[in-house]
């Protein structure tokens, strides 16, 4: 009877730790976290892009201007959510957007954009993930938000929501344009 | 009035269902007592579904859940069909088909012992009265609005589709079915009563057969309307309803030792254990929001706790339950490996078990992640496809083994099975002949799996002279999925073409014709309908009818794929984007047997339902 009853030791702690795990998960936030890369400038780069395959994207050919750089892929089920926000957001209000698409082939990606609308002003192919682990992204979503200056100003970590896009990213886009206007 | 109607009748149910599991506590117990008891709580529940029905019917915009989820504009199927379009009613009708189950097992077991009808009912009074407080307290679907609106919010463009008829309440039949395959393995432990296990045979049966269908539903929904050809997308939700299945199979198969060999009944338990908190686990997974999906459905912490614990609840409480009543621990001890069929079926257990912790691991580590190092990611299609496919090569080289496993080895034998695999080979080269494609050294060898189970199946038929037409439809059904799949995955073709009205495209040996468009203005949704035209030389191929769609209640523009179908396959054409001056962006796909997957699902659960009519006992 007790040997049989040790059994149920390992069984128990396996779903309550797993339950556990589930329990922090639900009151947990997964967009919130705060990087080392902040403020830190971006690695010097040069990539072909695949909307424009005559065009090179470089990081000198994007300084001037704060942009968003958005790590995704056609297999990640939440990026498929930001999508849509993206959209609404270029609707909204005009910016430069350069996707990085991470482990996924192209023609897998191009289908989606035609159908759902596309959102990006460059993309960037990134098959085995060497350029995104350059940038210090994790997983996919994941979005940079780069000063004009080639600099790190944030990083958002899961979804784009209509939270960061209002308090956060709308406000410094705004903000450089109005600076950019000035010094014309 | 009827708002009132629904909310008491659910009211009365839960507490008639109080009442019932306290009355299976009593010593003594007059069975005859229950059967008005186990009629009347299933009338009040199914009176309280009609209400919430009629209530979208006639568009009753006061009740918080119809404004959200239905339209004055909504056409009269998918207002029925609305009922399970949110959180809400999706449980009421998860309660109500569970209450039906109740029903039906209850009438059915009438000439089983009075012990196990008891523990039983028991079981499945203290299920109902658990969801029946889970929708009570955290998802009432009665909820009235102080100010209605004067229109709804209409359902989600997406679910606007004949999909939405079928795919739910087919899938929730085999959910709610592992939960009657949990009460009758539960029940029959406690009371040791001897015709459990055919009990729980044929509610496993019933319960993987809708499942299949009801996944298979749902794979082609999504290859229709999220218009990007794929079938399955290792999504959470998908996953949610691929475990439950993965372990419905294992368990059928292991059933089928159980009857002869007493030693695997706690095995079959454990299975039905695992079947049913599966469910319950996808069940929270999908509502409670702690993983991304597509699925998207609105999410509440409440309800997921509820649901979590109701998972580790179930599950501890069952397993002590098992581990107790085990009066020896004989698989371990006595089983050793041979070539035996029984051995063969353990492994294909095993491995099935494999292949469910691979998806199960694979849909929580992206949360498991989060909560330990506090980061985010996805965990996508190359590590489920990667990882699954040894496994599930290894799965049909088993039903394979164990097919020829039945009859002896000889040297004759061996020299036949030399002589299957060279005309698997053979075969599926001239299939791919006959087709017209072209031949690739992978198609022709992965082809040839298929093959070789489909030849070692119609010699097991030869030979034998009982056989169990439901295992052969089934693994049949296997095969053709399994032809479906290769080809499809090695011979699609995909391009982007920009054209405008009246043009012509040559893609490979076809000519593409845009020949005209008409405008649609339907209730729910306008936009346009585009006629194409597919010939190859003067021979009219396919007509195909695509169209651009946009929703009037949420302006979301959504495109409606034109599918064409051959016998052997799919034409696909979707409208993306407007371009410039009446050119638009057109993808073309051509998906070859893509159909083979889903047809043989079917056979699977024809195969399972056929399952019903025979006793396994020898």
């Amino acid at each position: 009877m007790l040997n049989r009853l040790i059994i149920l030791i390992p069984i128990f702690s396996i779903v309550l730790s797993l339950s556990a795990v589930m329990y922090v998960a639900l009151s947990m936030d997964p967009t919130k976290i705060e990087s080392p890369l902040i403020d830190m400038p971006l690695p010097i780069f040069s990539k072909v892009d695949v909307l424009h395959p005559k065009k090179n994207v470089t990081k000198a050919s994007l300084l001037g201007k704060v942009y968003l750089i958005n790590v995704w892929a056609s297999w990640c089920a939440s990026c498929q959510l930001e999508h849509h926000n993206l959209l609404k957001y270029q609707k909204q209000y005009p910016f430069k957007l350069v996707g990085i698409l991470y482990s996924d082939h192209i023609s897998q990606v191009l289908p989606l954009l035609v159908n759902k609308g596309n959102p990006y002003s460059a993309l960037v192919d990134d098959p085995n993930g060497d350029f995104t682990i350059k940038l210090g992204v994790y997983g996919t979503p994941e979005t940079l938000l780069i000063d004009e200056n080639g600099f790190v100003m944030k990083r958002f970590i899961g979804v784009i929501t209509d939270h960061d896009w209002n308090d956060v990213i709308l406000p410094e886009l705004k903000k450089s344009a109005n600076t950019n206007d000035r010094l014309k | 009035m009827i708002v009132l109607i629904g909310f008491l009748t659910l009211f009365f149910q839960i507490l008639m269902n109080i009442r019932v599991s306290l009355l299976t506590l009593k010593k003594k117990v007059t069975i005859s007592n229950f059967n008005y008891l186990v009629l009347i709580q299933f009338l009040l529940l199914f009176i309280s579904y009609l209400s919430l029905s009629y209530l979208f019917l006639t568009d009753q915009f006061q009740v918080a859940y119809v404004a959200l989820h239905s339209n004055t504009y909504l056409p009269l199927v998918y207002k029925l069909c609305a009922v399970w379009g949110g959180h809400e009613g999706s449980f009421l009708l998860w309660m109500t088909l569970l209450s039906l189950w109740f029903c039906v097992l209850w009438f059915k077991t009438k000439d089983c012992s009075d012990l196990f009808r008891v523990v039983l009912a028991r079981i499945f009074s203290l299920l109902l009265c658990a969801f029946g407080l889970f929708i009570f307290f955290t998802s009432n679907p009665f909820l009235l609005l102080l100010n209605p609106p004067t229109n709804g919010a209409d359902l989600n463009p997406l679910l606007q589709d004949p999909g939405m008829v079928s795919h739910p309440p087919i899938l929730y039949m085999g959910y709610v079915g592992f939960a009657a395959v949990y009460a009758c393995t539960i029940a029959g432990i406690i009371s040791r009563e001897t015709q459990w296990l055919e009990l729980t045979r044929k509610s496993a049966l019933i319960a993987w057969s809708f499942m299949s269908i009801g996944i298979t539903l749902g794979s082609h929904w999504a290859y229709r309307e999220l218009g990007w050809g794929g079938w399955w997308f290792w999504d959470p939700v998908e996953n949610a309803s691929f475990m439950p299945w993965l372990i419905g199979t294992a368990l059928i198969h292991s059933l089928m030792i159980a009857k002869s060999n007493k030693h695997f009944i706690p095995w079959v338990a454990l299975l039905s254990i695992f079947g049913f908190s599966l469910s319950i686990l996808g069940t929270f997974l999908v509502r409670s929001g702690v993983l991304i999906s597509v699925h998207a459905f609105a999410t509440d912490p409440a309800r997921g706790v509820y649901l979590l614990s109701l998972f580790v609840f179930s599950l501890l409480i069952s397993i002590t339950l098992l581990v107790v009543s085990l009066n020896k621990n004989k698989l371990i001890d006595e089983w050793k490996f041979d070539w035996s069929i029984t051995s063969l079926l353990i492994a294909n257990n095993l491995l099935f078990i494999v292949a469910m912790f691979v998806v199960l691991l694979g849909t929580l580590f992206p949360m498991i992640y989060m909560v330990l190092v506090s980061k985010n990611l996805s965990v996508g299609p190359p590590y489920f496809n990667q990882v699954l496919l040894p496994i599930f090569i290894l799965l049909m080289m088993l039903m394979g083994l164990s097919i020829q496993f039945t009859r002896h080895r000889s040297r004759e034998v061996i020299f036949r099975d030399l002589v299957q695999l060279i005309l698997a080979v053979f075969m599926s080269t001239s299939f791919l002949l006959l087709w017209g494609g072209q031949l690739k050294i992978v198609a022709i060898i992965s082809l040839a799996w298929p093959f070789w189970l489909l030849i070692i199946h119609f010699d097991y038929l030869k030979n034998n002279q009982y056989f169990k037409w439901s295992a052969l439809i089934a693994h049949l059904g296997l095969i053709v999925t399994t032809i479906g799949i290769i080809m499809s995955t090695l011979y699609s073709d995909e391009r982007l073409i920009s054209m405008k009205l009246g043009e012509q495209e040559q893609i490979g040996n076809n000519t593409l014709i845009w020949q005209h468009a008409t405008k649609i203005n339907e209730s729910n949704y306008n936009g346009f309908k585009a006629w194409f035209l597919i010939k190859k030389g003067d021979l009219l191929i396919a007509r195909l009818n695509p169209e651009y769609r946009i929703y009037t209640t949420s302006q979301s523009p959504l495109p409606h794929a034109g599918i064409a179908s051959q016998w052997w396959g799919d034409y696909h054409l979707n409208i993306g984007q407007h371009l410039n001056e009446g050119s638009w962006m057109i993808r073309w796909q051509m998906k070859p047997f893509i159909r083979f997957i889903w047809y043989g699902v079917i056979m699977m659960a024809i195969g399972g339902f056929i399952g019903l009519r025979r006793e396994y006992a020898k």
